[in-house]
């Protein structure tokens, strides 16, 4: 037998190799699917028309405001992880080999970020090819391209996360797609007029600007040096505050994702 | 994987018996499961011990899908525990390399192809690639690896089932249902299969709601009925030895001095002795000097006895044993 003081970074070891051997796993379980690459094909088609037809201004803002609302892909994709296995029954074998349920939920998140850090750089790219094909120079701006994608990189990432969350909390891929579809698109929205409406004295944005969509497009906006996301609010708080508030969401939602799965009965 | 790895033993707030570490035992104590207001299992208690293959019986509805999820980490117990090797399935360090199971054949992603699924598994269990194609072999699905589950037979699935199973080189098997879907040779060698896996040192737990399915594979049975447990014992101790001779009457009067008392007249003319063994009845009829017509096992009487067992709901918690002994039972010989 070893010494206890010997045992607890031997288990902290193991448990490392773990998660990466879910994560390995979590890869195969993605890239033998189609999701992540349709995904990828809207998302990054949409981006490329999008700044194809963008209206004159800098790159790196437009960069920014773009790429500000291409999250929800990386959402998609990270709910997916999820849900698909639910779908087809595979968490029960998922369960049985990783039976510590925390640390399959953060493989999958860490598989998931990884995803949507690759389809930010994938969705730069292809903003910076549309601006310059419409004449913009891509090296006047590099350094603020650079940072921009960087964070974009960041808040994707973060995107994929939550929607991991996401598809753990309802399982069906359905509930999931439209759950953040809606969200996003529909409901944020919804709330920000429902708060504008019920407070028409001080200025609205000063709450809503803290809701989960908005501080992630804010984020970029900002240190893509725009001042407001989308000609749709100021921005007041500088770029990493907003980012702060975006992760703080996400680590909610995360939180909630993980303990709800722990008590959950597999039948 | 070092031995210093293997040799900690993870926090355990089930006080685990050390007795039961690395021994390949599941025991179950206390096990109750409500769903909302649905019980499904209530105060199950019972032991698996390796070396052996285990029948988990009862009739659909019974419960035993719930008491082996529970047993597997799947479903949290409302009271009671399930413990292998001594602590809970979801504290294994390494569960798939302790415990193989194989719940049911539907578990796959059918578009993915058998060898992708399996190196899936592989990877999250720790173990190299190179299971993949051992696994598959020992199942005989080697020549359909590259060939999509979506287009694979019941029984197909249930050999996928079982490699995946296998993947991590478990000690224990536990298998929910398995006869359903398997043809005739399939069933012939999955007998052969779980034998050998028990004979070799192997824990198996086999559930079934037909005990005919699995009386010659297993050595003990643990009956439950209406989420309840009925029956713990060696099967032995249920069967009965179906005889015809010349003279009955001699034959009961000389199984009597054997204490061989439990016998009943069928309708065709034979007796059937419970308790017994062939042997034991055949020095009787030695003894008696009278001539065997027939001398079988009778297993029919045994599912005539699971039967009784579970379908009354009056059942004593305790086990049931030798109290139950229907008087209609009519058994026609081994099959």
């Amino acid at each position: 037998m070893s010494a206890p003081a010997l045992e607890m970074p031997t288990y902290g070891a193991r448990s490392r190799r773990a998660l990466r051997d879910l994560v390995r796993a979590e890869s195969g379980k993605t890239f033998s699917g189609h999701a992540w690459w349709v995904l990828l094909s809207v998302m990054g088609a949409v981006d490329l028309v999008i700044a194809l037809f963008a209206t004159d201004g800098g790159l790196a803002t437009y960069e920014a405001d773009i790429l500000g609302y291409g999250g929800g892909f990386a959402a998609l994709l990270g709910a997916l992880c999820v849900t698909a296995e639910y779908g087809h029954r595979t968490i029960v074998t998922s369960y049985l080999i990783a039976a510590d349920r925390p640390t399959l939920t953060v493989a999958k998140m860490v598989l998931a970020a990884l995803v949507g850090a690759g389809y930010a750089v994938v969705c730069a790219l292809l903003i910076v090819l549309g601006m310059v094909l419409r004449g913009n120079h891509p090296l006047a701006e590099l350094a603020s391209v650079l940072e921009v994608s960087g964070a974009a990189m960041v808040v994707f990432a973060l995107w994929a996360v939550l929607g991991v969350a996401v598809g753990t909390l309802v399982r069906s891929s359905v509930v999931a797609i439209l759950a953040v579809l809606m969200y996003q698109w529909i409901a944020e929205p919804l709330l920000v007029l429902l708060v504008d409406f019920l407070d028409n004295q001080s200025d609205p944005d000063a709450i809503t600007q803290y809701l989960p969509t908005r501080s992630a497009s804010a984020a970029l906006s900002r240190l893509g040096g725009g001042t407001s996301s989308g000609n749709a609010f100021e921005i007041v708080q500088p770029w990493w505050v907003m980012l702060l508030v975006f992760t703080g969401w996400v680590a909610l939602a995360s939180a909630a994702g993980i303990i709800r799965a722990q008590r959950r009965d597999i039948t | 994987m070092s031995t210093i790895e293997q040799s900690i033993a993870p926090p355990d707030p089930v006080a685990p018996d050390v007795r039961d570490k690395d021994s390949g035992r599941v025991v179950v104590r206390g096990l109750t499961k409500r769903f909302g207001s649905c019980e499904a299992v209530r105060d199950l208690s019972f032991t698996v011990e390796p070396g052996q293959v285990t029948g988990f019986l009862g009739p659909n509805g019974a419960g035993k899908t719930t008491t082996l999820r529970a047993v597997l980490g799947l479903v949290l117990p409302t009271e009671g525990s399930a413990t292998v090797n001594g602590v809970r399935y979801r504290e294994l360090p390494h569960p798939a390399r302790v415990v193989g199971a194989v719940l049911d054949a539907e578990c796959f992603d059918r578009r993915r192809k058998a060898r992708t699924h399996l190196r899936i598994c592989a990877d999250a269990i720790g173990v190299p690639r190179t299971r993949v194609a051992e696994v598959l072999a020992v199942v005989g699905l080697g020549e359909v690896a590259y060939r999509r589950i979506g287009g694979f037979s019941t029984g197909m699935r249930q050999r996928l089932a079982l490699a995946t199973a296998l993947l991590g080189d478990p000690r224990v098997l536990i298998l929910d249902e398995p006869g359903s879907g398997f043809d005739p040779e399939g069933v012939a060698w999955l007998r052969r299969f779980v034998r050998s896996f028990a004979a070799s040192g192997g824990t198996v737990l086999v559930s079934s709601h037909q005990l005919a399915e699995i009386a010659q594979t297993v050595d003990r049975v643990v009956i439950i009925s209406k989420g309840r447990q009925v029956y713990d014992g060696l099967l032995e101790e249920r069967e009965a030895v179906r005889v015809r001779c010349t003279d009955p009457t001699l034959l009961v009067a000389a199984l009597a001095r054997h204490d061989l008392t439990d016998v009943d007249t069928t309708p065709d003319g034979a007796l059937t002795v419970r308790g017994a063994t062939t042997t034991a009845v055949g020095e009787a009829a030695l003894e008696a000097g009278v001539v065997l017509h027939e001398l079988t096992r009778a297993h029919t009487d045994l599912e005539q006895q699971f039967l009784a067992l579970t379908v009354s709901e009056y059942q004593p918690d305790t086990p049931a044993g030798r109290a139950v002994q229907p008087s209609t039972a009519q058994p026609e010989g081994a099959r």
